[in-house]
């Protein structure tokens, strides 16, 4: 798709945020024009690399699951197997997201039992990836 | 702006202020910012007083934080006559017979701004002077007189040891009510923060909530004029406002300078020295710990309103795709060092 939306976007912003913005009177409207704008270029800059990002971290998830379910017991071990073994049936980012999110209830599960069994370097480990996820899904903005 | 808001608050003034006899509305608009209110700045000419500017804060159809009005009017009550800068609270009206949904109203502050958290250098040459004003005023909200409040007719006084323990239930029921996915950072920060409970707070006091750079006005001169958006006040421990004034997404892109101002060293400093209360390091740890958290809860909230369409203001979408994250970033980068140092 050219132009990418990507570029789309990102001129959408600029367009809004340099030029229709500063025409409007100050207030409510050169306000909400704005920050819709911003808005976008957070879009644009989400775009390319948000099937990137859901896939690493499943990827990632599964791969820890699969390290870690033997492990573990009961309920747990075997969450820890479904989910190890689970796939994302397309790159759609709501497939992503949908497997996202059971990856994650699972990881929430983990580290709790990380917790309470005592066990520091799967919590270090695990804390990791967190710190990793929320590093790669930061938006950086220009400061104005 | 409608006319139809416009006569509607024409005859709602006429109503509510006989004594100034014949009421003309010379200017209406709305206010941008502060996605818990609809905001509308009036300029109202008075037959017997003259012009004067008076600021409508009405109800939304939905709110990025379920405050009752009845909290942030009595906020505002609580500090009239003090020396912490407020607009006058003048008018609270909770039927809906006159703008369709509750508000009240307030004196205008004129000749101030406030500073966009996007802003690299907010203040310019008055940084200096804004910091030490911005954790100076922090210290005396902590120490007004809590018991002769107006606030304390309308939110409950936590035990000294169990104000952190209901900020944290409150907050994890925010995100247990409306999160979109998971939050896997969220609730290994809630579960450190039950294993790790903060000292008992050294008194309760009125918490702003959300006190932090943008929610103040300053007069372009180096002194603040006026300390805004007490929808999150409350009762409960003084070292909540001061973690979330020190939280990093409030420094302007400068965690080392909190608020875009002085550094944190002075901040807290400044925060001691005006309110005569400790801030001992672990507890502003576990405070701080919580800030971030809080945030999430804020933003997971916000993040649903847009999608769900209920409200579709851009600073609700800007608050899930840019504040939350960063937040999730926070307290990771926390997490880690409290774990690394719980090993070493």
């Amino acid at each position: 798709m050219k132009p990418s939306p990507e570029i789309v976007l990102n001129h959408a912003f600029a367009k809004l945020a340099m030029e229709v913005g500063p025409a409007l009177p100050a207030g409510y409207g050169q306000g909400t024009v704005t920050t819709t704008a911003v808005s976008l270029l957070m879009a644009a800059q989400e775009f390319n690399r948000a099937a990137d990002i859901r896939a690493r971290e499943n990827a990632a998830m599964r791969a820890l699951f699969s390290e870690t379910k033997d492990f573990v017991t009961g309920a747990l071990n075997e969450e820890l197997r479904a989910a190890a073994a689970s796939k994302d049936r397309d790159l759609m980012i709501a497939t992503l997201d949908q497997g996202n999110a059971s990856l994650k209830t699972v990881l929430i599960a983990l580290q709790a039992h990380a917790e309470e069994a005592g066990s520091y370097p799967l919590q270090a480990r695990i804390l990791q990836l967190l710190q990793e996820f929320a590093t790669a899904r930061q938006i950086f903005l220009p400061a104005t | 702006m409608s006319d139809k808001l416009k006569a509607q608050i024409t005859a709602y003034l006429r109503a509510r202020m006989p004594e100034a006899g014949a009421i003309e509305i010379n200017a209406l608009s709305r206010i941008h910012g502060g996605a818990s209110r609809e905001t509308f700045r009036v300029r109202a000419n008075m037959e017997n007083g003259g012009e004067r500017g008076l600021i409508f804060r009405r109800d939304p159809v939905s709110t990025l934080i379920e405050t009752e009005r009845q909290i942030e009017f009595a906020a505002y009550r609580s500090f009239r006559d003090s020396d912490v800068p407020v607009p006058g609270a003048l008018f609270l009206e909770t039927e809906t017979r006159w703008l369709e949904r509750p508000f009240f109203v307030m004196e205008e502050v004129e000749g101030g701004t406030a500073a966009s958290i996007l802003s690299a250098d907010p203040y310019g040459a008055h940084a200096e002077a804004i910091g030490h004003q911005f954790f100076s005023i922090l210290g005396r909200i902590a120490v007004r007189d809590v018991a002769s409040s107006d606030l304390a007719k309308h939110s409950e006084k936590p035990a000294p040891d169990k104000a952190w323990m209901r900020e944290l239930a409150h907050w994890e029921k925010v995100i247990d009510e409306d999160e979109l996915e998971p939050q896997p950072i969220a609730r290994a920060a809630i579960r450190w923060m039950r294993r790790n409970p903060p000292p008992p707070a050294q008194r309760i006091s009125i918490v702003h909530g959300d006190y932090r750079t943008g929610n103040f006005l300053h007069d372009g001169q180096g002194r603040i004029i006026a300390i805004l958006d007490w929808e999150m006040a409350h009762l409960g421990d003084p070292l909540e406002d001061l973690a979330w004034a020190l939280d990093p997404l409030w420094a302007h892109h400068n965690p080392a300078r909190p608020a875009g101002t002085i550094s944190r060293e002075a901040g807290i400093a400044g925060w001691e020295k005006a309110s005569g209360l400790k801030a001992d390091a672990k507890a502003l740890q576990w405070w701080s710990m919580f800030a971030s958290l809080k945030g999430i809860a804020i933003w997971i909230s916000s993040a649903k309103e847009f999608q769900s369409g209920d409200n579709t203001d851009p600073v609700m979408a800007f608050s899930g795709l840019y504040c939350l994250p960063y937040h999730n970033k926070v307290l990771a980068d926390r997490l880690v060092a409290l774990n690394a140092g719980a090993r070493s």
